[in-house]
């Protein structure tokens, strides 16, 4: 019974030799990175598509590559291309001028159709329950340049039943705002340090807590969507140039049988708080179920809430030091349902390497408690405008549809 | 102008954070053993928080990019394809 119960997941098991290497790929923040130590040579590919009631829609394809280079050292390369528009919002003429007017945006001077690609390659050194990591970022979109590099390290003991993980980033990220904002952005640095506990309870018990440390300092604006005042007049957007924050996260997994099928319920709850004032709460369920051989589908809901920034306002007076329109820094709850599917092709499929060994699908569905900017001026103030570009009466919804393929090469 | 900061607080939740830390390590490192032959189940996918490291990449940026969850996951940097 046993053997039967395991095989059902021979075909998608990858990691599990080491604790850590498990571990950390479910409690750190760079999963890739750590998982390919525990893979096999494999290549997955992925394409997302991202879609908003704003009318902001992103095409994102990716792939991954794992290369287990020797029994200790694997090499890992990921890749990500965004194709996005309505990045910044439709807020001047469409469809003209001698581009179409598809470049730029007439009033904000941002991009409508925007391109974006990022690259991440890794090595991940493996042995005797020791598991150390690097890897090294990169993106570049018109706007936007990032370079990060990164590391992390595990190690198991207590007979393996317990693990202790560090972490540590640092991005050298620069902003070049276009059109109107050309004159604003600059120089950003982000420098996250990360720590986790994980223990192994019984065969079916995993627990975890995470603490995380972020400082970043620099130009930490998005200058393309400014406030106004009271008088309905534009302003600049301005923030502080540094912020701290601090996370700590605790994860349960269960695991059951239903039947002779594994299971699973995974929780992680996290707190969150920076300099700025923001404090968040998130509470995430995944359920997972082995339904057939090598298949299992997966359930999640996920509740967020976070308080806004101390000096975000809908309209300033004018006298602030700081002022955005950036709906990240202003108050809000949202909530998430989504459903995967991932399965196995037919084991004969293996024999051909070009012919791929699995696929999923997902689809998440989120709903924000943030209403759409009133059109008119409301009791003789001007509109407030936070650039949701659907009703007053209506709420934000977003859709993520993602397919994958995966190759064991 | 300068913005009062909550730093108490987030000194206070980085000290409940340590404690729990070194809490969680003399319990976790006195917990009952589980024989390494039946930690099998632990590293199944249907286990793993994120068992597609890829999809999780996705999902770092989404969130604080496109939802707008600053504090829902540690992706900051890197752009936002915007």
């Amino acid at each position: 019974m046993l053997k039967s119960f395991l095989h059902s997941g021979t075909r998608v098991r990858r990691a599990g030799r080491f604790l850590g290497t498990t571990v950390l790929a479910l409690l750190l923040q760079t999963p890739s990175l750590v998982q390919a130590a525990g893979a096999g040579n494999t290549l997955a590919f992925k394409h997302e598509y991202f879609w908003d009631r704003n009318g902001v829609w992103n095409h994102t394809p990716a792939f991954s590559f794992n290369w287990a280079l020797s029994r200790k050292w694997s090499f890992n390369w990921e890749q990500e291309v965004d194709v996005v528009t309505g990045a910044s919002r439709m807020l001047g003429a469409d469809k003209v001028g001698p581009f179409g007017d598809r470049k730029l945006d007439a009033v904000s001077g941002a991009s409508k159709v925007e391109t974006r690609h990022s690259e991440n390659p890794g090595i991940v050194y493996s042995h005797k329950g020791v598991v150390a990591g690097a890897s090294f970022y990169h993106s570049r979109e018109p706007d936007y340049f990032s370079l990060a590099p990164a590391a992390s390290l595990a190690w198991d003991f207590n007979e393996r039943n317990t693990t202790l993980g560090v972490s540590w980033a640092q991005f050298f990220d620069d902003y070049r705002p276009f059109g109107a904002y050309s004159g604003q952005g600059g120089k950003k640095r982000i420098r996250s340090l990360g720590a986790t506990l994980a223990q192994s309870v019984t065969p079916l018990t995993l627990l975890g807590l995470t603490g995380s440390y972020i400082s970043s300092w620099g130009y930490l604006g998005r200058p393309y969507n400014p406030p106004v005042d009271i008088n309905g007049v534009i302003m600049i957007e301005s923030v502080p140039d540094r912020r701290t924050a601090l996370a700590v996260a605790g994860q349960i997994v269960q695991g059951y049988h239903l039947g002779e099928k594994l299971g699973s319920m995974n929780l992680d709850v996290r707190r969150f708080q920076d300099t700025w004032g923001i404090r968040s709460t998130t509470a995430d369920v995944k359920i997972s179920q082995y339904f057939a051989e090598g298949a299992f589908f997966r359930i999640r809901g996920r509740y967020y809430n976070q308080t806004g920034a101390l000096f975000a306002k809908e309209a300033y007076s004018g006298a602030e030091k700081y002022h955005t329109a950036d709906i990240r820094f202003f108050p809000f709850s949202s909530w998430l349902v989504g459903a995967k599917l991932s399965t196995a092709f037919p084991e004969s499929w293996g024999e051909f390497m070009l012919l791929p060994d699995r696929w999923d699908i997902k689809y998440d569905h989120v709903i924000r408690n943030t209403r759409g900017d009133p059109v008119g001026s409301v009791d003789g103030r001007p509109p407030r405008v936070l650039y949701q570009l659907y009703g007053p009466d209506e709420y934000y919804l977003q859709g993520t549809l993602m397919l994958g393929l995966v190759f064991n090469l | 102008m300068k913005i009062p900061i909550p730093w108490k607080k987030s000194q206070r939740l980085l000290k409940m954070a340590l404690l729990g830390a070194s809490f969680g390590a003399g319990v976790f490192t006195g917990c009952a053993m589980v024989p390494q032959v039946e930690r099998e189940y632990l590293s199944d996918p249907v286990m793993l928080r994120q068992e597609d490291a890829l999809e999780g990449a996705l999902e770092g940026h989404d969130f604080p990019r496109r939802e707008g969850s600053v504090g829902g996951s540690s992706g900051s940097g890197g752009g936002c394809g915007c």
